[in-house]
């Protein structure tokens, strides 16, 4: 089963999906980062997707799911690097990932993060 | 020796009449104009004169021949421009061979026979010459509106963070789905964070374009930017609400030049943030 490196830095959590999951892994994967998000109780959570190709529906429902629980746990949830053929694939779907918050970039996620830490300081 | 002497005499003795005869004929059941057609008919009936001078074999690399050809170039295009049908343009030169046969009279027919075998050829020859003109010149035509339907979604980049989409005349879904594509791309390509969807010049505004445009919304805040809408015109304002679309979540200006600035605005805000 592959495992998805999940990194911690500046109180940030990041994880990069780079290929295509199973839905077992998908699974493992949500239960691994809520845990994670759990123990060190990071600001964020930032999903990189930027080298997926293809999102298919139960992905994107995890990952709707996935916003609510992180937000439940008092993190942020951001998604980054959605290629514009996934998005509009998903679009034609009408799988609408509406309440994630996506950025284009890692870096942009991680600026929004880390300039709204400093906005509450 | 293969001429055309007693065609040729014919045609001269009947030169009027057969330019009228043939103009009432290819005029007959349409609303072309009379005088274009008087002024193609005597031009492509001279050259056919000045062509038949020559021997039949040799026809095809005289002078006169390819003056005609010529002629025949821009007859057959401007009708493909024009919105002739096929069967107008192809019976223009089968029409100048009946009418020509009319003026035999039947004490002649014999004599002329051979020398119409050869003639009915080279009419034909035209004829699909012609025809073969009218449909590259359509071909043409082709190409190039699907050159512009190829086109017509510029991307202008108005700053680091800010692209502009004019959206022009009629949103139908295969548009819809060419502008969502191209959209997405510039957006990512640029990382831009904001783009203006101009709908200014937009003709017709029903439930798809609508549609498509809540659909491109949607997906550029997918890949993290943000759409805003300018210039919707006061009809369109009247039928988004007859139909109940719902474009509540999406940020519309009046102008094209206050989204800008507001787009600006919120630029300036990130840009002070992240410093």
């Amino acid at each position: 089963m592959k495992k998805i490196p999940i990194l911690y830095l500046n109180s940030i959590l990041i994880a990069s999906i780079q290929t295509e999951l199973t839905d077992e892994e998908v699974l493992s994967f949500q239960s691994e980062l809520l845990k994670k998000n759990n123990k060190l109780m990071a600001k964020g959570v930032i999903i990189d997707v930027s080298t997926l190709d293809v999102i298919d529906s139960y992905m994107a429902k995890v990952l709707g799911d996935l916003t609510t629980m992180v937000k439940l746990q008092g993190s942020a949830f951001l998604l980054c690097g959605v290629k514009p053929a996934v998005s509009s694939t998903l679009v034609d779907m009408g799988m609408m990932l509406t309440k994630i918050d996506t950025f284009l970039s890692l870096e942009k996620a991680f600026n929004f993060l880390t300039s709204n830490d400093r906005k509450f300081q | 020796m293969k001429n055309f002497e007693k065609i040729k005499a014919l045609v001269h003795k009947n030169k009027e009449n057969i330019i009228n005869h043939w103009v009432t004929a290819v005029t007959s059941n349409s609303s072309i104009d009379k005088t274009r057609e008087f002024d193609d008919c005597s031009t492509i009936l001279e050259l056919v004169l000045q062509s038949i001078e020559h021997d039949y074999n040799n026809i095809s690399a005289s002078q006169s021949y390819s003056l005609l050809e010529k002629e025949l170039h821009s007859f057959a295009s401007f009708r493909a421009l024009n919105n002739f049908t096929p069967t107008q343009t192809a019976n223009y030169l089968l029409e100048f061979k009946r009418t020509i046969y009319t003026f035999v009279s039947d004490s002649a027919r014999e004599a002329l026979a051979e020398e119409f075998i050869d003639f009915n050829n080279l009419i034909d020859d035209l004829a699909v010459l012609t025809f073969q003109i009218y449909t590259d010149a359509r071909e043409e035509t082709i190409v190039s509106q699907a050159y512009a339907l190829e086109h017509d979604t510029p991307i202008v980049k108005i700053s680091q963070s800010l692209l502009l989409m004019p959206l022009m005349g009629i949103i139908d879904t295969a548009r819809a789905q060419k502008i969502i594509e191209s959209l997405l791309d510039a957006v990512v390509e640029n990382q831009a964070e904001i783009a203006i969807l101009d709908m200014t010049a937009v003709a017709t505004f029903d439930t798809h374009v609508a549609n498509n445009i809540l659909k491109t919304i949607s997906a550029a805040k997918m890949v993290g930017t943000k759409v805003i809408l300018s210039g919707i015109s006061p009809n369109a304002a009247m039928t988004i609400v007859k139909l109940g679309v719902d474009l509540s979540q999406v940020e519309t200006f009046n102008t094209l030049e206050n989204a800008i600035s507001h787009a600006n605005e919120r630029d300036g805000l990130s840009l002070r943030e992240a410093s």
